[in-house]
């Protein structure tokens, strides 16, 4: 299956109201405020998007709001993975009624799989849907990181079209490029790994910073398609900057908290996440002004 | 159990149960019935369904509540059941803790959250206290940093003792982060040894009862190693000990719980398969695990 997904893929952020209830008006709100930034793909439920934390019915809630706003103007990259491959499957079956166009499927966590059981996961869930999927590689919240020579096998199943790799190890990602066929697509995970992905030859990247900064993250991609290198590269600090603010408590936090300073409040990440401290704020302040967010 | 001093109500072997499911995947109910009956039987303390050997994160929110259900169905008050009813948010965890309460369990065990990125000591300590306030049931942490990749420490854990219903907690691993945690909290707190192979030095340091996974396969061996404990016959226990710990070296083989689910196949107590995608054994890892229990006397 050929797929022609490109450039930036936004792993939304899940807004939330003061009862910690789904905001739709607020979901809405930013499905097109990032097309209209030029945003080339959207990824509800994502890490970012609080996956973890949202019931199947939100989970549906969220893909029904989000391929209903964007009409067709961008493919809508759907969350879909869990512990289990039968959950997987559901999830998956459920975003593919939803309309999305494609799933991403985090790799099984909490558990520990041997590479034949995490192939035959996909393979089953490739098998349950038409959707073209992703495998999403997350060691450092895992504890499983796909291998080389995983993914080169998995690249064989037709509708298996890329992977999203966050697994700040570029040396991988490149095995991932090397290995598989030309037009399997390759993501980069973390913000501060886009401009280096791209040089690597990754299809795109998947910045959690592009909720709140799209215009940063849009100038990283743009400027390195256009040649500017070191216009992405300028552009690649700040958003590295952004994504030091990691360091200031428990992520999402500071990506919401950033966007609420910025004047696009999403509400509260999910208890136990906890607001950032007052002094944690100051300095998310700082960094904001710093590189002209605010 | 209220009468009873919390460290003497929660004495002994409590056997993380496994869930059966059928060929294709579905909760086992007559199965679960028949383990729970057997596990009684063979003279466990205590049951603690839906935890990390019952492969917890593979079951719906209703699969969890028909699990207890049907434990404390066919318990009848002869045990304590205790649920586990951990997630991965606080609203979820209070979600699970009070269905467990609706279907009659007489307390909580709660994994701290895992998949997050390294909550802190604050996040972890308002979630227990979120969840506690949130029921009447006694409510026991869990730490288990191997699977969830964090770790409470201390004093995070002689703050949560100060929690009215927080009677307790489940440690896993290290022994000297256990010893702690007895010594910082009050002499009622109850301790559990998590992992097999440290059910006898647990309860050395002081663990009021253990958890092993083996106690689903040979109950009354983790039974005897807990009583000739308490009778101070501990070179009994040691050799009790010796054997839970090679089944449990066993039990290892393959994707956590698929062993044990093939051994206890083997002894003829079938519970099915563990959900995709931990697979079967293979051919090879079968075979070990059939000498493991030849030479135990499992089989």
């Amino acid at each position: 299956m050929n797929v022609e997904h490109q450039g930036i893929v936004v792993p939304m952020v899940t807004p939330f109201d003061d009862v910690g209830e789904l905001d739709e008006g607020a979901l809405r709100w930013l499905t097109n405020h990032l097309i209209a930034k030029g945003m080339h793909i959207l990824f509800p439920a994502g890490s970012t998007g609080e996956g973890w934390s949202l019931s199947r019915q939100e989970r549906k809630r969220v893909f029904e709001i989000v391929v209903d706003e964007v009409r067709g103007r961008v493919p809508v990259f759907a969350g879909t993975g869990a512990i289990t491959t039968r959950e997987t499957v559901y999830l998956t079956a459920m975003a593919e009624d939803c309309g999305v166009d494609a799933a991403v499927l985090i790799t099984p966590f909490y558990i520990a799989p041997s590479d034949d059981e995490l192939y035959e996961h996909y393979a089953v869930v490739a098998g349950a849907t038409k959707l073209p999927i992703y495998p999403y590689n997350n060691p450092h919240r895992t504890s499983v990181n796909l291998s080389a020579s995983l993914v080169s096998r998995l690249a064989e199943i037709d509708n298996l079209v890329g992977i999203k790799d966050s697994s700040r190890d570029v040396a991988l990602t490149m095995e991932f490029i090397r290995r598989t066929p030309e037009g399997f697509r390759v993501f980069v995970g973390p913000d501060n790994l886009m401009y280096s992905g791209l040089a690597a030859g990754c299809d795109g990247a998947v910045p959690a910073f592009a909720n709140l900064a799209p215009d940063i993250a849009a100038k990283v991609y743009n400027d390195f398609q256009n040649g500017d290198w070191g216009g992405a590269l300028t552009a690649q600090h700040k958003l590295s900057q952004l994504r030091a603010t990691l360091s200031l408590g428990t992520f999402p936090a500071m990506v919401k908290e950033a966007m609420a300073l910025a004047g696009m409040p999403m509400g509260a990440a999910r208890a136990p996440v906890m607001n950032l401290t007052l002094d944690s704020r100051k300095q998310l302040r700082d960094v904001l002004e710093a590189v002209g967010v605010l | 159990m209220a009468e009873l001093e919390a460290s003497r109500a929660y004495a002994g072997i409590m056997a993380p149960m496994v869930t059966p499911f059928t060929e294709d995947e579905e909760l086992d109910e007559g199965a679960l019935r028949r383990h729970t009956n057997f596990l009684i039987e063979a003279g466990v303390h205590m049951l603690f369904p839906v935890c990390t050997t019952g492969e917890a994160w593979a079951l719906t929110r209703e699969e969890r509540a028909r699990v207890c259900e049907i434990v404390v169905e066919e318990a009848r008050g002869r045990v304590p059941v205790l649920a586990g009813t951990g997630a991965l948010t606080t609203r979820t965890t209070i979600d699970l803790t009070r269905d467990a309460q609706d279907r009659g369990v007489d307390g909580v065990i709660v994994i701290t959250p895992y998949y997050l990125t390294a909550p802190t000591e604050e996040e972890f300590y308002r979630h227990y206290v979120a969840v506690a306030t949130a029921t009447s049931l006694p409510v026991f942490p869990y730490n288990h940093p191997i699977q969830s990749g964090v770790s409470m420490s201390p004093d995070l854990v002689a703050r949560l003792a100060e929690v009215g219903n927080i009677v307790g907690m489940k440690d896993g691993r290290d022994l000297a982060l256990t010893i702690e945690f007895i010594r910082r909290t009050p002499p009622s707190f109850v301790v559990w040894q998590g992992p097999d192979n440290l059910t006898f030095p647990g309860l050395v340091v002081g663990c009021a009862g253990a958890i092993p996974a083996v106690a689903n396969l040979a109950p009354v061996l983790c039974v005897e190693l807990y009583q000739a404990f308490r009778s101070g016959d501990w070179q009994r226990a040691m050799g009790a000990q010796e054997k839970v710990s090679l089944l449990r070296n066993a039990l290892l083989l393959g994707t956590f719980p698929a062993a044990l689910k093939e051994a206890m196949r083997m002894v003829g107590m079938p519970v099915g398969p563990a959900r995709r995608p931990a697979g079967a054994l293979s051919t090879e890892s079968k075979h070990k695990l059939q000498q493991v229990l030849e030479t135990v006397g499992v089989l």
